[in-house]
């Protein structure tokens, strides 16, 4: 496995996999609803960078509507960003053309918590899989369906399953069914957008020692997005830590976990349950909900529910930056 | 010791299909005493949503409890005539579900339906169930309760409406509450505040729990004692602290060690092969047999031929297994 380079945009070490600059993603309002303001926008993702070298895992975690998801999408322009960059393997994805971005999307593929939304109710579950292959040209009906197979076995599904409609398969089945898809084409880089939530706890470890497996065996990267944060512990190499549409802290996935330096990822892992009865822990309990995206405060998104705010923080939003090796956030208690 | 407050024994709850018959619940005993917190843990399919329902009363066709008794406070309940089954269920023994805004009435203030439940639960006339319900929209931590107790489920967040689901199942003041999975929809941030304002409640009221759960974290977190489904049955019942030091069940054991936590970062994890059973041809003997690795290592035939029996190696401590015997 390839070493990890610096997760971020500054950092000039090696070339990254993928490398995202500045990403935005906002969504107009229309209607004139009891939350919005007219003419308001809801800033799903409001500019962030990170990077993601070959064959590593970056973890996103955050609540939800914290934007993990929208950004996943616009790595594979699944959704059009509303600005900055997105380069993988050195080509600007967000530029690329119709037929670019079709070789581009071989090399980079998304697994999703739903595997069953992403099947035809009415293809085995086979051919859906070899559907990539024939998509891309890569292969003719009768090949396609064999390395179909082939990567099925892989995955852990026999030649009988492979022709199994998706509604004759389990929920750990059908995700492995997710996982053959985005591995036929052969991709360098694989968006798991909570891959294994909606699947039981004895199913979880198979899929994720599948993930580790496959990672190990072809050098993928991964960009995690969960909210399980044991999880995101265990699998990744760095973590980024979304707020509001903002990174507010990454580092390196120990560093993260023994020493968080942003409060918002303190209050978040005080909050994960004890992974013991006796480990008894002085818990930050958050006050409050994440608010709107499309009312976000002035000044830190995080602020007004920050346990240790400053007269500052609601004024003037804190720059994410180096403030160790490796370490970044996006906090004035670290100046 | 005290009497328990509620005493299962028995239970078998079975769904009536086109399919064949699927045994939901095949033979489920266990108690709880006032004050308890009891953890109710296993993977979907294993019967402990129907337990909780059957406890409820709550079972309807084609679904039927078959055998099996349901003792609350003095009172059988399984077999109970529905004027029983209305004096206990909602005022004393209340229920709380995993979708709160499902459960709520999308067309109705959040006051009124914490009205309705205090209509059937106490004595209290109009105007004293409208104060009630403020007061009880504060106590479940919902800010601005004059103005929330007008409001419709839709302007409320899931965390909220977990709240008000909760200030609804407090009205009659229960002496048993059975949660499912009451914060798997939230965030771990607001599942944070509602495990500590679950805890906080059954401390201050005294009040029985029954949570129903996947997590295991979730059980370290509030319960006193577990007790582990599979297959329709509980393989086994121990306090918690048990639970994490020493398991005895090896479906136990394969759960505890496929947490992320109790391995190395990037190593694989430990886990349990196969999948759940469905529960309409369930194996002959144990019916987690065929995914059993201590079965195979310690070459026990029995397993496969026969059902084991609850034993008790330890003080407060049940389990279902041939390798304790």
């Amino acid at each position: 496995m390839s070493s990890a380079p610096a997760n971020e945009p500054t950092a000039t070490a090696e070339a990254a996999l993928l490398e995202v600059t500045d990403l935005v993603k906002h969504y107009r309002i229309r209607s004139g609803g009891a939350m919005s303001r007219p003419g308001g926008s809801l800033r799903a993702v409001d500019g962030v960078s990170f990077r993601v070298g070959a064959g590593e895992t970056l973890g996103l975690v955050g609540e939800s509507g914290g934007g993990k998801t929208t950004v996943g999408l616009s790595v594979l322009r699944l959704v059009q960003p509303s600005g900055g960059t997105v380069s993988f393997e050195g080509r600007d994805v967000l530029a690329a053309g119709r037929a670019e971005l079709k070789a581009l999307r071989r090399r980079m593929q998304i697994v999703f918590q739903d595997p069953i939304g992403a099947l035809d109710p009415r293809k085995s579950v086979g051919d859906s899989v070899a559907e990539g292959l024939r998509i891309q040209g890569l292969a003719p009906r009768a090949e396609a369906r064999r390395r179909a197979v082939e990567v099925l076995d892989r995955v852990g599904l026999t030649a009988a399953q492979a022709g199994s409609l998706p509604h004759e398969l389990s929920g750990g089945q059908l995700q492995r069914v997710g996982i053959a898809r985005a591995l036929v084409l052969d991709p360098r880089l694989v968006v798991c957008d909570e891959p294994v939530s909606a699947l039981d706890v004895s199913i979880q470890a198979q899929i994720i020692n599948l993930l580790l497996d496959l990672q190990a065996e072809r050098g993928l990267a991964y960009l995690f997005i969960a909210h399980d944060l044991a999880l995101v512990r265990h699998i990744s190499d760095r973590v980024a830590v979304m707020y509001l549409g903002r990174i507010v802290e990454s580092a390196p996935a120990g560093e993260l976990f023994d020493s968080p330096a942003h409060p918002y990822t303190r209050a978040l892992l005080s909050a994960v349950p004890a992974d013991h009865p006796a480990a008894a822990r002085q818990r930050i309990v958050l006050r409050g909900e994440i608010p709107s995206a499309s009312a976000p405060p002035t000044g830190c998104p995080f602020a007004p529910r920050c346990p240790d705010a400053m007269a500052r923080c609601s004024e003037q939003a804190p720059e994410f930056r180096e403030i160790a090796p490796g370490r970044w956030a996006a906090c004035f208690l670290n100046d | 010791m005290t009497e328990p407050l509620l005493t299962v024994e028995g239970l078998r709850t079975h769904f009536f299909v086109d399919a064949g018959v699927v045994k939901a619940v095949d033979g489920v005993s266990f108690e709880i005493r006032r004050g308890e917190v009891v953890g109710l843990v296993g993977e979907s399919g294993c019967g402990k949503t129907v337990t909780s329902l059957s406890i409820a009363g709550l079972i309807e066709p084609p679904a039927r409890i078959v055998e099996g008794s349901v003792r609350f406070d003095g009172t059988e309940l399984v077999g109970a005539p529905e004027r029983v089954l209305n004096s206990v269920r909602g005022p004393r023994i209340a229920m709380i579900f995993q979708q709160p805004r499902a459960s709520l009435d999308p067309v109705m203030s959040v006051g009124r339906q914490i009205g309705q439940a205090l209509k059937s639960g106490t004595a209290l006339d109009r105007s004293a169930r409208r104060r009630r319900a403020v007061e009880l929209l504060d106590r479940v931590g919902i800010s601005d309760p004059d103005r929330r107790v007008r409001e419709y489920p839709h302007q409320l967040s899931g965390g909220m409406a977990q709240r008000v689901m909760i200030a609804i199942a407090l009205a009659g003041e229960p002496d048993l509450l059975i949660a499912d999975e009451p914060t798997t929809a939230l965030d771990v941030t607001v599942q944070a505040q509602i495990l500590e304002l679950l805890q906080e409640l059954q401390t201050a009221n005294d009040m029985a729990v029954i949570l129903v759960t996947h997590d295991l974290g979730v059980v370290a977190e509030i319960a006193d004692r577990a007790a582990v489904m599979y297959a329709g049955r509980i393989v086994e019942e121990c306090s918690v602290s048990e639970l994490y030091d020493a398991p005895l069940h090896p479906y136990t054991v394969g759960l505890m060690e496929s947490r992320p936590a109790a391995s190395h970062s990037k190593s694989r994890l430990r886990v349990i092969p196969g999948s759940v059973p469905v529960p309409v041809d369930l194996p002959v003997g144990c019916s987690f047999a065929p995914r059993c690795d201590a079965r195979a290592a310690n070459n026990l035939t029995v397993c496969t031929e026969q059902a084991p029996q609850p034993v008790s190696p330890r003080d407060g401590h049940r389990v279902r297994c041939w390798l304790h015997e």
